[in-house]
């Protein structure tokens, strides 16, 4: 609890000095969130490279849009929706998000507390890649950065219902892929 | 699951591949954001410039009608004056404040993260 705090109000301070134009502010806030806003990219994305040019464009946007960012304490979140837009732009110019544009059954349903905590990094890793892009997304979000279900809901664009929906979907799908069962993407 | 409590997050993040091109990368990335801090340094001072060449403007052809129109227009460019006078100033005392309060927040924030270090630290301690 207090090293989340501790994070928190870190990169609000980084956000901070960005804002009142240190030098050195917006390096640091590169060091601090370039492997995960790149694990993210690249997590949506399938592809390092991909995700390398993400994050290219999300410096930029990011750089040229902090001094209006009117929640400095928001900063993590709004990095990762920078993320979210512009790997999706990205997915729906090369035409391959053709399986997370179909219509999923999101009906609310609340998210269990399964944790994963006890599995191995490579098997949820290597899981997190089985399953489908609209899962992963929030499932990289929580393991990542522990957002809430309300920053989330932020980031991915979308209500918190069908986020605790996904959650829920997600947390399932891992745990039938790292117990060896038949996971099919789509469903 | 709590960030950094049971360290997931970076076992996750050591399973990230290293990109072959992370180096050409950072070198674009870093030419790319000193190109657009340079383009917004003069997009500000530009903005300023336009902004008061925009007034000056303003106030000589107000000026030059109010002389040729006699007092009651004379009177009238006098308050628009004033009024976009004061507007400017509100606008720049607005500005002005934004950053005041950015500053204390920043130094307030800084505290905070000391305190919370300090209490890191002393919880350490304790537990030895």
């Amino acid at each position: 609890m207090q090293s989340d705090t501790q994070d928190r109000a870190l990169y609000e301070w980084i956000a901070l000095r960005c804002q009142s134009g240190d030098a050195s502010a917006f390096e640091d806030l590169v060091a601090a969130m370039e492997r995960p806003l790149l694990y993210y990219a690249t997590s949506l994305t399938g592809n390092p490279d991909s995700g390398l040019d993400v994050l290219q464009e999300v410096w930029i946007k990011a750089f040229r849009g902090i001094a209006k960012l009117k929640d400095p304490g928001a900063l993590r979140s709004w990095l990762y929706s920078i993320t979210h837009g512009l790997a999706v732009d990205r997915i729906r110019r090369n035409a391959s998000r053709e399986r997370a544009e179909a219509v999923e059954l999101e009906d609310f349903q609340e998210a269990d507390d399964a944790s994963f905590a006890a599995e191995d990094a490579a098997a949820i890793h290597h899981a997190l890649g089985e399953i489908s892009l609209r899962h992963r997304e929030v499932l990289v979000l929580h393991f990542l950065e522990d957002l809430s279900i309300a920053e989330i809901a932020k980031v991915v664009d979308c209500s918190e219902g069908t986020v605790k929906s996904r959650m829920h979907y997600a947390k399932r799908a891992m745990k039938e892929i790292l117990s060896g069962g038949n996971y099919e993407k789509g469903k | 699951m709590k960030k950094g409590s049971d360290g997931l997050r970076e076992r996750l993040l050591a399973r990230l591949p290293q990109p072959e091109n992370i180096a050409v990368y950072r070198e674009e990335t870093e030419s790319l954001l000193a190109k657009h801090k340079r383009a917004l340094s003069a997009e500000k001072w530009s903005g300023y410039v336009l902004t008061l060449c925009v007034y000056v403007l303003a106030m000589l052809i107000m000026n030059g009608w109010a002389e040729r129109h006699g007092h009651e227009v004379s009177v009238f460019f006098e308050v628009t004056a004033s009024v976009l006078f004061f507007v400017l100033m509100y606008m720049g005392l607005g500005t002005a404040i934004h950053k005041y309060q950015v500053d204390t927040l920043k130094e307030v924030k800084q505290v905070q993260l000391q305190i919370l270090e300090l209490q890191a630290s002393l919880r350490k301690d304790e537990s030895r």
